[in-house]
């Protein structure tokens, strides 16, 4: 390292110590070699919005049993910082927010979203201790690519086209209908990828036509998921408050993991029976009526594992990652979709927990390695749920800051063009 | 799913880590005194080359020295394979082969259930994992495989752990291509998952993928 560089960081790392003032001109010093921000018109925050970006369950509709009902439509932006942060990028970011909180009321009907930063934005950028760990492999049989982008916009709603317009101004610069304010975000963050996809009955059926799905229509036309199975039930899911960071510098906020995977469904829908399917989504006890029974909860004998393992060759996905709950409670709140990028059925698995630790563990219990030791006719990937129907291809960990610091958290000096 | 796809029978619980069974042997053989017979094979797997990935896969240069030898053993015929590809991974030697697509026996945790090839099946793909000093094949692994052409997947597929009398404890399925043309193999190896003697205790201990390009071309 050079010693300009030493100093730099230094000099940094000071900043990051000393407060607001002295990471001011440190950002300056930086923008000599980089492309200085416009400085935006910062705009109002519409009030009554909840502290906690995640808090996206108050604005969802319920069916009959009181299940949430997901928002249709989510599109994931990643992107990098331009140049090296500073409160101008901030402000460009928390004004574009604004704008769009402005623009459409807050949830599935006007729109949800969250920022999330990854370890890369707080290890390299800022030099500071990420909050996250960079994600990794989760199982023996994945070797994802890991995503190294610096934040994530996850937007969601129940229109399609809307989140394409936004899209489109946030990137491109494009008119927004509705909107008034500062929109684009190409001066502060480089865009990396986009991906998309949806959830609800009769969507995934009516994409199925890719890659990965089998010919015929094999997707049930009421599935919500390609699979032909809901998902999402009350009790399956944590709740917002148990997800909430209670202490510490992201208090109020969560953490998140975004998974992309593949679907392979042509044995799933030719070479498996429909109890066949219901064994490895659920429990191999599970029977076609106890499924039509599932109205808040499919938790799905977790406690008899070792008898489905021995007594039927077979495990299922939900027996087996319930064994992560904890007090019987689960411990991430699945915002899973799926997809059809890149002409290929998949899954942006988006799933919100306390800590990425919680992920890791629902995770590992859903592998069920060791079932292999106790009847060598399972195998990770062999009778063993649905993990042999889904490839993780790439995973990024993710902060959701509370609301107030979403935009650069941490970054020296941002509180000062943020007001 | 047709009907004439399955037949079911009953069976008891697996003693052993068999999953699959090959209703004909495949035909990787270790003994060179065995009686050879010709190719019978109704697809061929040509030429493989550049490597690419988290190990690269050293492929043929042409069909010539990579099929192996058929032979008949106790009324049990061999069918002759082709060498896609070849690698080393940490003393493990991975081989992916081609043969005439063929039918085989998956367990699902109560019963059997026959897999029969299709007219559309392009070739039963085999991959032996062996230690690469003693050729004993390395059984307990997972072998997930993907085909794709131009970018676009034509296969992805987890390959059925399996035995066959030829071939020993491998990972195999059949596989349809589109036509001929030049595809790449991408082999993700999982660590095997079972007790180890302490020569194994510091190897393959991680996921390994290897990455080859092949061409193919159907058997007129």
């Amino acid at each position: 390292m050079s010693p300009t560089r030493l100093d730099r960081r230094g000099f940094l790392i000071g900043g990051l110590a000393g407060g607001a003032a002295v990471a001011g001109i440190t950002i300056a010093t930086h923008q000599t070699s980089g492309t200085t921000v416009p400085l935006v018109d910062l705009g109002a925050e519409p009030a009554g919005l909840p502290s906690r970006q995640h808090a996206w369950q108050d604005t969802l509709s319920t069916d009959r049993y009181g299940n949430p009902i997901a928002p249709r439509y989510d599109r994931l932006l990643f992107f990098e910082v331009g140049g090296h942060p500073t409160p101008r990028h901030a402000r460009m970011l928390e004004a574009s927010l604004r704008t769009l909180e402005r623009a459409f009321r807050w949830g599935p009907s006007g729109l949800l979203f969250t920022a999330g930063w990854g370890h890369a934005y707080f290890a390299e950028l800022l030099k500071t201790t990420s909050p996250i760990p960079r994600a990794t492999g989760l199982s023996d049989f994945e070797l994802p690519a890991i995503d190294d982008y610096h934040l994530c916009l996850h937007l969601a709603c129940d229109d399609e086209q809307r989140l394409a317009a936004i899209e489109a101004a946030l990137l491109h610069g494009e008119p927004l209908a509705g909107a008034a304010g500062h929109l684009q975000l190409t001066d502060a963050l480089r865009w990396r990828e986009t991906r998309t996809g949806f959830t609800g009955a009769g969507i995934p059926a009516a994409h199925q036509r890719v890659g990965g799905i089998p010919a015929g229509d094999p997707v049930p036309k009421t599935s919500p998921l390609f699979m032909g199975f809901k998902s999402g039930l009350k009790k399956n899911q944590a709740t917002e408050d148990a997800v909430t960071i209670a202490d510490g510098q992201f208090a109020g906020g969560t953490t998140m993991t975004v998974s992309y995977m593949r679907l392979r469904l042509a044995s799933w829908y030719e070479d498996l029976t429909e109890e066949e399917r219901i064994a490895r989504m659920y429990s191999p006890e599970t029977t076609a009526a106890d499924v039509a029974r599932f109205t808040t909860d499919a938790e799905s004998n977790p406690g008899e594992l070792n008898q489905a393992i021995s007594r039927y060759g077979v495990i299922g996905h939900s027996q087996t990652s319930a064994r992560a709950r904890v007090g019987g409670k689960p411990r991430i709140i699945r915002r899973d979709f799926d997809t059809v990028d890149g002409g290929q059925a998949g899954v942006h698995f988006v799933s919100v927990q306390r800590a990425i630790a919680d992920f890791v563990a629902t995770r590992t219990a859903m592998n069920a390695t060791s079932a292999q030791l106790l009847n060598p006719g399972i195998t990770d990937t062999v009778n063993n749920g649905i993990n042999e129907f889904m490839f993780v291809l790439k995973r990024g960990n993710y902060i959701l800051p509370p609301r107030a610091d979403r935009s650069f958290p941490l970054l020296p000096g941002r509180g000062s063009l943020l007001t | 799913m047709p009907s004439d796809r399955l037949i079911r029978r009953r069976a008891g619980r697996l003693t052993a880590a068999v999953l699959v069974v090959a209703l004909l042997a495949g035909c990787a053989s270790a003994d060179k005194n065995q009686t050879t017979t010709s190719n019978s094979s109704g697809s061929s797997a040509t030429t493989a080359s550049s490597s690419s990935g988290s190990s690269g896969m050293s492929g043929m240069s042409g069909m010539s020295g990579s099929s192996s030898k058929a032979m008949v053993v106790n009324g049990i015929k061999a069918i002759p394979s082709q060498l896609l590809a070849s690698a080393q991974w940490q003393g493990m030697t991975i081989e992916a082969r081609t043969m005439t697509a063929a039918p085989f026996m998956v367990y699902n945790g109560t019963s059997w259930t026959e897999i029969k090839a299709t007219p559309k099946t392009s070739f039963h793909l085999m991959v032996m994992l062996n230690d690469a000093h003693t050729g004993v094949a390395i059984p307990y692994s997972t072998v997930w495989t993907t085909i794709t052409k131009s970018g676009k997947i034509d296969y992805d597929e987890r390959l059925w752990p399996m035995i066959s009398a030829f071939m020993g404890p491998h990972y195999g399925n059949n596989v349809s291509l589109p036509g001929a043309g030049r595809y790449q193999l991408t082999l993700l190896i999982s660590p095997p998952i079972a007790a180890r003697h302490l020569e194994y205790k510091d190897v393959w201990l991680k996921p390994h993928r290897v990455t080859v390009s092949f061409n193919w071309k159907p058997v007129p």
